[in-house]
């Protein structure tokens, strides 16, 4: 006679280690959950030569996760310098994406830090590699301030300011 | 006949002691230097096994991972390794080449005119990597190319293309210096430059 014993013992470990992996993973803490927000960013405005466009509706939709209502973008060029909706950031990442061949925007040294309970302020590196439609390459670096607020139990980004290292 | 003695001893140490022979007995010399090279050859196997695979002990596991964590300090705040990427330094720097940023000289002086140093973005995963061409209180200016400090022309060795840059004086503020890449033939407003906060400043370049 088998002793199901042991059997079941084992079965009970593996549900509650996979039980506990998926409490980790359901119960990300604020800085991996905005951490998470910003590779999800950069994979929106990144593209690769071969993918073949996203629809209008889906960029919006990934717009609608990441960003609050109104979203504030300061940078150093005053054409994009502005306060924006998601629809009109997912129109702004649209315009990009025609203009280039391919772009891969990814963040470094992210800094995270809690002013307030439900908001986040965040210091990192962006850089924005790639190539236009004309295969003219570019690699920029920019230092970013970026605002975050706790919106509904969601992370959501409010403002993305360019800091500048070095004044002329 | 004494040194026959003593190799036959030196010999008997090598082998095992079925293999001696009586005291005052000569020895083969070929087969006497074969051992030596034999002996030799096993001794540095050993080393080197022992080196390569060395046994896990507690001592030499303590000793690795004190090795390892001297290491990552030293190379992630003293030593930061960096590969350069970009023309700004050219031809000083090259694209691509490799360099470190050492932070040791600061802690004893404040970054020097001529100095190459790394600046920090956000952090040190990506620094520019410029030259100090003015310190706080200093007045820079470029006038056809010419740079210029407190009036009077700056001679800069490093400078190989020519360049139109033209900028109004201004005076490096305190707690400041002012640096600038040695790539002029850049347009200024391409290129990055300017004054930054000593704070800023991670180290010098190695070389």
């Amino acid at each position: 006679m088998v002793s199901r014993k042991p059997l079941l013992t084992s079965f009970l470990c593996l549900v509650l280690i996979l039980g506990a992996f998926a409490l980790i993973r359901l119960n990300k803490r604020d800085p991996e959950r905005i951490r998470h927000n910003l590779a999800l960013l950069g994979r929106m405005v990144s593209k690769s030569a071969k993918e073949t466009p996203k629809p209008f509706l889906a960029k919006i939709r990934e717009a609608k996760i990441l960003l609050d209502k109104s979203c504030q973008i300061i940078v150093d060029e005053e054409a994009i310098s502005g306060t924006y909706n998601p629809q009109q950031v997912a129109a702004l990442v649209e315009r990009f994406q025609g203009q280039i061949l391919e772009a891969r925007l990814s963040f470094y040294d992210i800094k995270i830090s809690f002013p307030e309970k439900h908001e986040a302020i965040i210091h990192c590196t962006a850089r924005l590699k790639g190539a236009t439609q004309s295969n003219e390459r570019f690699d920029e670096f920019r230092e970013l301030k970026i605002q975050a607020n706790k919106i509904k139990g969601k992370w959501r980004f409010t403002r993305f300011q360019t800091i500048e290292a070095l004044e002329k | 006949m004494s040194l026959a003695l003593v190799t036959q001893r030196s010999r008997v140490q090598i082998f095992t002691p079925a293999t001696k022979k009586r005291k005052g007995e000569w020895l083969n010399p070929l087969s006497f230097s074969s051992a030596v090279l034999a002996k030799g050859i096993h001794m540095a196997g050993n080393r080197l096994k022992s080196f390569l695979f060395p046994k896990l002990t507690p001592r030499y596991l303590i000793r690795l991972a004190l090795i390892a964590l001297a290491a990552v300090i030293f190379f992630s705040w003293f030593c930061i390794p960096a590969r350069i990427d970009g023309i700004s330094m050219e031809p000083t720097y090259h694209n691509g080449s490799f360099t470190f940023c050492c932070r040791i000289p600061y802690l004893f002086h404040l970054p020097r005119a001529g100095d190459v140093v790394m600046i920090r973005m956000s952090g040190t995963r990506v620094m520019y990597l410029k030259r100090v061409v003015a310190l706080p209180g200093e007045k820079v200016s470029f006038q056809n190319g010419y740079l210029y400090i407190n009036g009077k022309l700056r001679q800069e060795d490093y400078v190989v293309t020519p360049s139109d840059w033209n900028l109004p004086p201004r005076k490096v503020k305190p707690g400041h210096v002012y640096v600038v890449g040695d790539n002029r033939n850049i347009p200024i407003e391409k290129q990055v430059f300017g004054q930054v906060a000593l704070s800023r400043v991670v180290g010098k370049v190695l070389w």
